[in-house]
């Protein structure tokens, strides 16, 4: 008798029950399907005991599923090979969003040094060509990166010559507030590949949630630049944090979106809680409601052309780490800190983390050999809750920082629950059922059975059902 | 020391690794490459003398009297062409 683990790093196969029917999904095997109580059965048989299962379709998915699959996700090993360069040119802001944590930050007002850029950049792009890439990338975090316009300017300008010289393509994105003015944004738009701009909503939430230093709304500003980053060669992205009170406007806002701007795509995240975003009474939205309505709002977004984000639900990533934490980034510091990761080092180091890679000093980039295989064991292999998910290898876990897991299988927590069901959404549209989503929402117990199951794994289903 | 303004009559496009001038009135054109479309960059962005100096002293990896000599030389240059113009109620440098 073959005896096959489906189940496990080598063959991961899952299966979640939708309404009458149950969706198979073998995501190293890039393969999904809906089928039929019976047929499930047999196939999970097939798999684990080797019985025969005779002609036809049940017997072309189960030797679909023994034949070769993608290899399983690893965390990098070798050579500190970049995924791209991450420069922080400051923490400094003029934004005074109610929810963020960065704005109380130590060392807010610090600015990058030219030279310190200079030498990240020079560090960075004789990795890529060492490592015979010809397509290098410079993303830039903040604080508002704008804030320090001089450093951005200079990373680009100085990047772009150093790439002209070894023949690399070298490409710039930024996530910015878009409080600036039109001259800058103008420049953005034509010299930049990639802005991510952070625009809540209409007037009354991005005013409410992200009002400039003097108290004053920042929408005019804002909603003017995102006009005109619309027009330009540069690609936008916006980003819209949520709320418990803006939740039932998703749709609303998706729609508002696409009717004054051209975005490539439209990020919808939670509040992170923070003790700024409680002081404000912010409060993140409750995961059912905000799964059903990013549903909606995607559904907006994709009649009009727009790709609706939530990076954690894409079943498209094979991934073990969720962010640029497994991607043997370093993000530069103003105060020439390399980390791993753009969050705040009291964030991480609060929680026990050590995300730090190395330093600049003295005009050079050192790194760490033991902090680059610290950062790199924190991947998804190592968290027991997500080993049995059907999002292993698209959320991988989350943030390493800020979505602490639990060890117990099915302890999931609230973004354990939208992900799990704007995953499931995306999957069966990719399928050509979205109707069968639109059910699925509709029926909340048929919707909880599926996403509070403990384990998706096809070879604990007969336990399961 | 004097600010420069880019030319009310001239529009510019950025394309890959160059920067289009057009003067459509007088049916004349300029491609900027390399250190020039930087300049233009920061002029545009109203940077002034001094710190477009210091900028490209880091970028270059040249001395400050250096890079003002081919600054200017620029600048000059562009003057003469009508690409760029003095800043109004600036004095001369």
């Amino acid at each position: 008798m073959t005896v096959t683990d489906p189940c496990d790093d080598t063959h991961s196969i899952f299966i979640l029950p939708v309404l009458n029917l149950f969706l198979l999904y073998a995501p190293l095997h890039t393969f999904a399907a809906l089928v039929a109580p019976a047929a499930t059965d047999q196939i999970r048989r097939a798999l684990l005991f080797g019985q025969d299962v005779g002609a036809g379709s049940v017997r072309n998915i189960v030797e679909h599923l023994r034949g070769a699959t993608a290899p399983v996700p690893q965390p990098r090993q070798g050579e500190f090979v970049p995924a791209f360069l991450g420069l922080i040119p400051t923490r400094g802001c003029n934004l005074a969003c109610t929810y963020c944590a960065f704005l109380t930050s130590q060392g807010a007002g610090q600015v990058m040094d030219l030279r310190l850029a200079r030498t990240a950049i020079e560090w960075y792009l004789e990795r890529v060509g060492r490592s015979g890439f010809q397509m290098a990338e410079i993303h830039f975090f903040g604080g508002e990166p704008f804030c320090a316009e001089e450093v951005v300017d200079f990373a680009c300008h100085f990047a772009r010559l150093k790439a002209a010289e070894t023949g690399c393509t070298i490409r710039f994105e930024v996530a910015t507030n878009g409080a600036f003015d039109e001259d800058r944004c103008r420049w953005a738009a034509d010299s930049l590949d990639s802005i991510i701009l952070s625009l809540d909503g209409p007037d009354d939430i991005q005013d409410r949630h992200r009002p400039r230093r003097d108290g004053q709304g920042s929408f005019q500003t804002v909603a003017r630049n995102a006009r005109i980053l619309s027009e330009g060669p540069a690609e936008l992205a916006i980003r819209a944090c949520v709320t418990a009170e803006t939740v039932g406007r998703l749709p609303d806002i998706a729609a508002w979106f696409c009717q004054e701007f051209r975005p490539v795509s439209v990020c919808f995240e939670p509040v992170q809680p923070s003790a700024p975003s409680e002081a404000a009474g912010l409060a993140p939205p409750d995961p059912w409601e905000f799964a059903r309505y990013f549903i909606q709002a995607a559904r907006v977004l994709e009649a009009h052309g727009v790709a609706p984000v939530y990076a954690a639900a894409d079943i498209t990533a094979r991934r073990v780490s969720f962010c640029p934490v497994g991607q043997d980034v370093p993000i530069i510091s103003p105060d020439g800190d390399v980390a791993a990761c753009y969050l705040l080092r009291q964030e991480w180091a609060a929680r026990g983390f050590d995300l730090r890679l190395g330093r600049i000093k003295d005009d050079t980039l050192f790194l760490d050999d033991g902090a680059i295989a610290r950062v790199r064991s924190l991947n998804v292999h190592h968290k027991p809750l997500c080993a049995r998910c059907f999002c292993r290898w698209h959320c991988a876990g989350g943030c390493h920082v800020n979505h602490l897991l639990s060890d117990r299988p099915g302890d999931y927590d609230r973004l354990c629950l939208q992900t799990r069901i704007i995953a499931l959404r995306n999957l069966l549209k990719v399928l050509d059922r979205d109707d069968l989503a639109r059910d699925l929402l509709n029926d909340r117990p048929a919707l909880e059975r599926a996403v509070w199951q403990p384990s998706d794994a096809l070879a604990d289903w007969s336990r399961l059902r | 020391m004097t600010l420069y303004r880019c030319a009310p009559a001239i529009v510019w496009v950025k394309d890959v690794g160059q920067t289009l001038l057009v003067a459509q009135e007088r049916g004349q054109w300029w491609a900027l490459r390399g250190v020039e479309a930087t300049i233009w960059d920061l002029l545009t962005l109203h940077y002034s003398f001094e710190q477009i100096v210091g900028f490209l002293t880091e970028l270059l990896g040249l001395s400050g009297e250096e890079v003002m000599q081919r600054l200017l030389a620029v600048i000059r240059r562009w003057e003469q062409a009508g690409i760029v113009c003095p800043l109004e109620g600036e004095g001369s440098g």
